[in-house]
């Protein structure tokens, strides 16, 4: 390791032990990293001003947080949740079974894990917490667990950004996700279950069965919205980013129009608060592209990427020694990170292999969604304590029983491909 | 900050992210409505993200926003968290101040350079940046200064979000 990035990691461990803000303290470090590499600091503007600027897909992350706060503050969520109260609350630990049913619908509008967390997940915590009383890091590690949905049932960020990477199409990877979506839900919903009985969670009010057609069909508009989204994707109307912003519009649309509890006043609120969100997120992205310089420029990927290939395994061996590794770098690494330098260096060694490129994407991106849930660095549990107020530890005490379904997914996706493949196999989107 | 300029730069920020959306909807409806894309909306939202991000760091977002890691920190005693954040506060001070002039010389000479659609200056496009550090400081010095004075628990409470800023 050449003294930079010895001192890059000094610098960044030191300071957010220091509680230093988690992007200050990767701006900092790399830095530190120039100076000690003898290096310009003015790369520092270089590399995040124009990385920004060049990709324009990240457009889409500040556009499906607006969509989320527009949903949450036009009643829009309340509607969803609801219906999936009606549904699935009745059961003990019915409360949990709803925020991972009021998951799968809100991915099929938001592409990103921590959106998800910060619309839904805070209406979720809302319920679990103070109004049900169920324990907050057991609430929180939930939620971040399935917040971990968002990115793979399409629409998704990092399907975008592994498509301009490995070549691989959108709409395949985004067909790819489906199945594994609803694997990773149903694996969460068994884990609730389990837990709800062991450790006697409440049974949220059977609804009278005169109830539920109303409780669905007030969510019949907002379930409109991921109908239109993922219906112009894939008729190839809107690009993905702009699929973000028509949700965003769209919501506001019908908060203004529809339902009549958007005002001027609240829609500048809404504003607000999204450009406060964000901005931390972008800030985050923001420092991981130096840092991504830096990882480049010391080949460090490149000397893992060379190690790998020296073992001459077989494709399975392969995928399941890459995933054993993401597993790994998760807990210390951002997923931006490891989907920006690491997945690139090992696409050629995949693709040698003959390993798909959407069934490799699909499942590095469930295993890095996983990697933002594994302590000790894992960006949800960061949000889900900031956002909800709750104690890191206390998430990270509760998220092992969610980490182990969501990994028992993972290791099916890489035995089992046609999962992945079936779906976009099916709508000729590939070969078969 | 005043409460006044605060009011102000808050309102500025969601103004911006508006105007982002405005801009994205109205390349969209263009687009497919008119079959006439406007060719400065893609630069445009991007210039819009820029200076909304670094903006509202620099003057809206508040400590307790951020996303921080503070296993060690939870366990410490209000003497202990009180050492942390300084020491944190001045080193995150001092290694930003160290770099701000390289990161002004940076931007000033992009001068030349312009934007491909829009040519605005590059070095006035990229300026967010150099006053997200310059701000960046200049808070982490108010941090400081607060933390070293009578009331420095009432700053702790600000920072972990426990009093309003």
């Amino acid at each position: 390791m050449s003294a930079g990035i010895g001192a890059l990691a000094a610098t960044f461990v030191g300071l957010t032990l220091l509680r230093v803000p988690i992007a200050y303290a990767m701006f900092a470090a790399s830095v530190v990293y120039l100076w000690t590499s003898g290096q310009d600091v003015g790369l520092l503007v270089d590399q995040t001003m124009n990385t920004l600027t060049g990709l324009h897909v990240l457009l889409a992350v500040p556009m499906f947080i607006l969509a989320a706060n527009v949903m949450n503050a036009t009643e829009i969520s309340d509607r969803l949740w609801a219906a999936a109260d009606a549904l699935v609350g009745r059961y003990r630990g019915g409360l949990g079974h709803v925020t991972v049913l009021v998951n799968v619908v809100f991915s099929g509008i938001s592409g990103s894990a921590v959106t998800d967390a910060a619309g839904p997940g805070m209406l979720a915590m809302r319920m679990m917490r103070d109004v049900s009383h169920y324990p907050a890091g057991f609430s929180a590690a939930l939620i971040a667990a399935a917040s971990t949905i968002a990115p793979i049932i399409p629409p998704s960020i990092p399907m975008i950004l592994y498509s301009l990477l490995s070549g691989a199409s959108v709409g395949a990877l985004f067909l790819g996700g489906v199945v594994p979506g609803f694997l990773m839900a149903g694996s969460l919903m068994v884990a609730i279950a389990i837990v709800a009985r062991t450790r006697g969670l409440p049974s949220g009010e059977p609804a009278p069965l005169r109830a539920i057609p109303s409780a669905l069909g007030r969510a019949v508009i907002p379930l409109t919205l991921p109908a239109v989204l993922l219906g112009g994707l894939f008729s190839g109307v809107f690009t993905p980013t702009e699929a973000a912003a028509v949700a965003a519009i769209y919501a506001i649309l019908l908060g203004a129009l529809v339902y009549r509890n958007l005002g001027p006043r609240t829609l500048l609120a809404v504003l607000l608060e999204s450009a406060r969100q964000s901005t931390v997120v972008m800030l985050l992205i923001a420092s991981a592209f130096i840092i991504n310089y830096a990882v480049t420029a010391e080949q460090v990927a490149q000397r893992l990427a060379d190690a790998v290939t020296a073992l001459d395994l077989s494709p399975i061996a392969f995928m399941l020694c890459v995933n054993a590794l993401f597993l790994v770098l998760g807990c210390f690494l951002d997923a931006s990170v490891l989907l920006l330098v690491f997945v690139p260096v090992l696409l050629p060694s995949a693709r040698a292999l003959g390993l798909d490129m959407v069934h490799f994407g699909v499942v590095a991106i469930v295993n890095l969604m996983i990697g933002l849930v594994t302590p000790p660095y894992g960006l949800l549990l960061f949000v889900l304590s900031a956002l909800g107020r709750v104690k890191l530890i206390e998430i990270i005490r509760e998220i092992w029983i969610f980490i182990i379904p969501l990994t028992v997914v993972l290791l099916l996706l890489i035995c089992i491909p046609d999962l992945v493949l079936w779906l976009p196999r099916a709508a000729g989107m590939l070969k078969p | 900050m005043s409460v006044r300029l605060q009011q102000v730069a808050a309102l500025v920020s969601a103004l911006l992210f508006g105007a982002i959306v405005v801009t994205f909807g109205a390349n969209i409806v263009a687009r497919y409505a008119f079959a006439r894309p406007i060719i400065w909306a893609d630069e445009l939202v991007v210039l819009l993200l820029l200076w909304t991000t670094f903006l509202t760091a620099a003057f809206v977002t508040q400590e307790r926003e951020q996303v921080v890691f503070d296993l060690l920190y939870e366990r410490s005693g209000p003497a202990g968290r009180r050492w942390m954040l300084l020491a944190g506060s001045v080193l995150l001070a001092l290694v930003f101040a160290g770099a701000l002039p390289a990161i002004v010389s940076y931007t000033t000479f992009l001068w030349r350079e312009r934007t491909n659609v829009l040519e605005l200056r590059l070095d006035v496009a990229y300026s967010c940046f150099a006053l997200f550090i310059a701000m960046l400081v200049l808070r982490r010095l108010v941090i400081v200064a607060r933390l070293l004075g009578r009331d420095w628990r009432g700053a702790i409470a600000q920072i972990e979000g426990r009093a309003p800023e």
